[in-house]
């Protein structure tokens, strides 16, 4: 080839890569957590049959305090959120439904003794947790009391973050971790960097319905969506809804790709999550389908803690 | 990029610190291809020294595969005639971790873009195995063990083959302290054994039978210990290298084998070096830093009054051919010791940027090849190296920047719906005194024996190396990636270019990859072009000559693509040179030393297909 023709080529490629969209398409932003099932949200807006209509756009937000300002704001129109958020947000007036549940509980713990299987094999250890007063503790102390244990004898110690949790875990002589995926699977190849021998103790859906008689479901994190926008585009959901559905399949089904893509959305490594995947019980279960389970849940959380639900129960109709 | 778990146990043993003299790299190295490391086992091409292109930046999904956590990973494949086939295992427990591969790959003789058949092939075997313990987090201890074998390498550029080359590298690493490198050391231990013949009957007809065999043993120890003072982080250490290389030639005469040169005269060189850097944070983003080489090098060529069989009894013995040549008595030790600084800034503005400055005086001790190797020419040939040389000295200015765009992550790869990009430059100036070349006797003397050998003396320089890269994902499922190189060497004691500059090249790629229910798929074309260069050192009669006036301006097309199912296997596929281009690299094929500029053409059209799977 002639540098002449060289040049050519070169400018067209160019050109190419500079040729605005010419099939403008409506919006869809969506804010996802940063925790696993943001995965999922990922593979739905670049797979998804809703992107071929609609410019598909996901945000993820860093912390609690942002999600309750976009939303306050009206920024946030569809989030994925801890459970708990929707129903507090609705019971501050703020006209949110819960869409979905995207996670039936990826908390678990993690121990450097594989002795301990079972939530009652902690009393007389030391487990480090974050959040105090929080869901995590609430879950916690919720399968503790109706299990018969004495809290108080595990010797319990309260961090700010998960990240800082599972560092102090590796690092000093606790016995136990509470902790949430795909941070545990990090921490388990940390671990193995680091000489400690890490693995999953035990997982606390699985106690969680063994205790209450229940699935092993904690239904965790999903969806909330502002009712405005969601009446208004209620086919566009219906979609968005089977884009999901098929995004989980697929995941499950491509770990590793799946892995790839979102570690480009979460502070977390490739190989960790895609680990984490089987770990994290994730589903893609309208929260309508989920009613009663979604509301023994709350009843249990109201119980010790009714400020986590804005003081008051949710009515079902914010179930969409 | 490709990264496994753990390879970096394999990673070279004398990259110490920013003056590390290893950073320079002679002007032509005449050196086996590199072993396959299990960091690029499973998706490398078959070593090829005629076709420079870089396919191993190629975009495939299948690297998915190649690269994952899983513990199995097979792949194999054909390229046009050539056959590559690898088989990694790799695993990591709470207190240690294990790598193992074996690979296999077999060239062929090949077609060029003209049709015409040329006379290449090599059959090749490789294993490797790493094992480490870390039993708790404040040590480390890795077992590395590598062997490299390739057979019956056909070189259709050189009067001989090498038929024999086999290198095996064992290595342990041990490292006490924190893998931060707060407060830490580390010790390195290494020994590489080579065997290599060359021999001009076995692959080919010759009527004077001719073999070189040669030997080396290379033992390497390096201490060093990483301490942060506040602000400052200091990493001093000391390194020993022992270096034994023998190499003899014999010809077939009267029935028998006679021995009728060195290659290498029993050399045993010994080397120490101490090395200090020190760097200091003004804050999160500034960084100046400060590093120091020392090295003591002795060398011995214990052979040197050894005779051998010579047409002349001067010249039968190493020390009486290197005095023919260059008029010196070779007695005793031959001892150096040089210095070399570099004093770097470094400008990082958040995780993804960086921008440095760095100005170097980099002191590289000569090779084995450029000092000893002395074998009389029976006409006008030989290659009589010239044991007294000086170290070079590169003063040079180094600058650098990366810069990736907020949601770039790495070649197409980028967050839903967000165009991103990526740039990469570099910018070498170096002025070299005393910069080691070959060049010939040009000798006026009446008698042919050695009377245009390859010498080898010292020279000033200079020397330029530019690089710019990019990347750029649009389109969610779009990239482009061009890279651009330049070069330029001047020889300024004698007015003219050095040789084997690389020319002017550009790599453009165009990639597609997106993904679907069975998985993952990607297609793309590449694109280089070459230009011709213009300077050169194509006369023999003035200077080496080893440059080929004959390699041409190119432009080669390749088209690729793959397919990967869940994750678990996989095919790589396309068409190299899809144009079937006819064209020779300027810079000639390296493994052996080879001097002629005998042009060999790279391969025409070549078909590619390889499988990769992973469970």
């Amino acid at each position: 080839m002639k540098r002449r023709n060289f040049l050519g080529l070169g400018a067209a490629l160019g050109v190419t890569a500079l040729a605005p969209d010419l099939f403008a398409k409506e919006r869809f932003d969506i804010w996802g957590m940063p925790a696993i099932p943001s995965t999922m949200l990922a593979v739905a807006t670049m797979q998804g049959e809703l992107n071929k209509t609609h410019d598909m756009k996901l945000r993820i937000w860093s912390n609690p305090d942002q999600l309750r300002a976009g939303v306050a704001s009206g920024d946030m129109k569809l989030t994925a959120a801890p459970s708990n958020v929707g129903v507090n947000l609705a019971n501050q007036g703020i006209k949110f439904g819960m869409l979905n549940i995207m996670t039936n509980g990826l908390q678990n713990v993690l121990v450097k003794d594989a002795s301990i299987k079972s939530i009652e094999d902690l009393v007389g250890k030391k487990l480090i947790m974050p959040f105090k007063n929080d869901m995590p503790d609430l879950v916690l102390r919720a399968i503790c009391k109706k299990r018969g244990i004495d809290i108080s004898k595990i010797d319990i110690t309260y961090v700010q973050t998960p990240p800082e949790s599972v560092g102090l875990f590796l690092q000093k002589d606790y016995d136990a971790a509470l902790s949430i995926e795909p941070m545990s699977s990090a921490a388990i190849l940390k671990g193995k960097k680091m000489g400690v021998d890490v693995s999953v103790g035990f997982e606390l859906p699985e106690i969680w319905g063994e205790s209450f008689g229940v699935k092993p479901y904690i239904p965790q994190a999903g969806l909330i969506v502002s009712l405005d926008y969601y009446n208004a585009n209620r086919e566009v959901f219906e979609v968005f809804h089977n884009d999901l559905q098929n995004s989980l399949k697929w995941i499950l089904q491509n770990k590793q790709s799946a892995a790839k893509i979102g570690a480009q959305y979460l502070p977390a490594p490739e190989p960790a999550l895609a680990n984490a995947f089987e770990r994290s019980n994730l589903t893609v279960t309208k929260a309508s389908d989920l009613a009663d389970e979604l509301m023994s849940f709350f009843e249990v959380l109201f119980e010790l803690n009714p400020k986590i639900l804005g003081g008051k129960m949710p009515d079902k109709s914010l179930f969409l | 990029m490709r990264v496994v778990l753990s390879c970096t146990a394999l990673a070279s043993l004398l990259v110490a610190n920013s003056a590390n003299p290893d950073n320079i790299a002679p002007l032509k190295d005449f050196a086996p291809p590199k072993p396959y490391t299990p960091n690029i086992a499973q998706s490398a091409f078959p070593a090829h020294q005629f076709d420079r292109t870089n396919r191993d930046e190629y975009f495939f999904v299948t690297d998915l595969l190649d690269d994952s956590m899983d513990k199995f990973h097979v792949s194999g494949g054909f390229y046009g005639r050539d056959f590559y086939s690898s088989a990694l295992f790799k695993y990591r427990g709470a207190n240690f971790y294990t790598i193992l591969n074996a690979n296999f790959s077999k060239g062929n003789r090949y077609k060029d873009g003209g049709g015409n058949e040329v006379d290449f092939g090599y059959s090749r075997q490789g294993q490797s195995a790493v094992v480490g313990f870390v039993p708790n987090d404040i040590s480390e201890f890795r077992f590395t063990f590598l062997r490299d074998n390739i057979d019956n390498e056909k070189e259709p550029h050189n009067p001989t083959d090498a038929v024999k080359t086999e290198r095996k590298i064992a290595k342990f690493n041990a490292r006490l302290g924190e893998e931060s490198l707060a407060n830490t050391l580390n010790l390195e231990l290494m020994l590489r054994d080579i065997n290599r013949n060359a021999n001009n009957f076995e692959l080919r007809n010759s009527a004077q039978k001719v073999k070189v065999e040669i030997e080396r043993k290379i033992f390497d120890a390096k201490l060093s210990y990483d301490a942060d003072f506040g602000n400052f982080h200091n990493m001093i250490g000391a390194s020993y290298q022992r270096d034994l290389h023998e190499g003899k030639r014999y010809g077939f005469v009267g029935g028998k084998w006679v021995f009728n040169g060195y290659r290498f005269g029993d050399v045993k060189n010994q080397s120490v070096r101490v090395f200090d850097e020190i760097s200091y944070k003004f804050n999160e983003a500034n960084k100046l830093n400060l590093a120091l080489n020392y090295e003591w090098m002795s060398s011995n060529l214990r052979a040197a009054n050894n005779a051998y069989s010579a047409p002349m009894p001067q010249i039968s013995t190493i020390k009486g051919l290197v005095k023919s040549i260059y008029g010196e008595n070779l007695d005793g030790d031959i001892k150096h010791k040089a210095l070399s600084a570099s004093l770097k800034y470094e400008f990082s503005p958040n995780e993804k940027d960086l921008y440095y400055a760095a100005l170097e005086s980099i002191s590289r001790m000569p090779s084995n090849m450029e000092r000893f190797n002395t074998l009389y020419g029976p006409l006008d040939n030989g290659w009589i190296s010239n044991p007294f040389l000086k170290p070079e000295r590169h003063n040079r200015v180094n600058l650098g920047l990366e810069y990736k765009s907020e949601f770039f992550k790495e070649y197409l790869s980028s967050k839903q719906g967000e165009d991103s990009f990526a740039i990469k430059a570099h910018l070498i100036a170096s002025d070299v005194k005393d910069l080691i070349i070959y060049d010939r006797r040009h000798s006026k003397a009446t008698m042919p024996m050695n009377k245009n050998a390859v010498i080898s003396r010292n020279v000033d320089a200079k020397i330029y190396s530019a690089n710019l890269s990019a990347s750029y994902n649009f389109l969610q499922n779009f990239g482009l990636k061009a890279a651009l190189f330049y070069n330029y060497g001047q020889n300024k004691t004698d007015g003219r270019a050095l040789y084997q500059i690389r020319p002017f090249e550009a790599n453009l790629a165009a990639d597609y990859k997106s993904y679907a229910s069975f998985g993952s798929f990607s297609l793309g074309s590449a694109l280089r072009y070459v230009a011709k260069q213009n300077r050169g050192d194509f006369d023999k009669s003035t200077g080496l000559g080893i440059d080929s006036k004959e390699a041409k301006a190119f432009t080669l097309i390749d088209i690729y693509g793959a397919v990967e199912f869940r994750n678990k296997f996989g095919l790589r596929f396309g068409v190299n040179n899809i144009f079937d281009k006819e064209y020779a690299e300027f810079i000639s094929g390296d493994h052996v030393a080879a001097l002629d500029p005998r042009r060999v053409n790279a391969p025409g059209r070549t078909v590619f297909v390889s499988f990769h799977s992973s469970f």
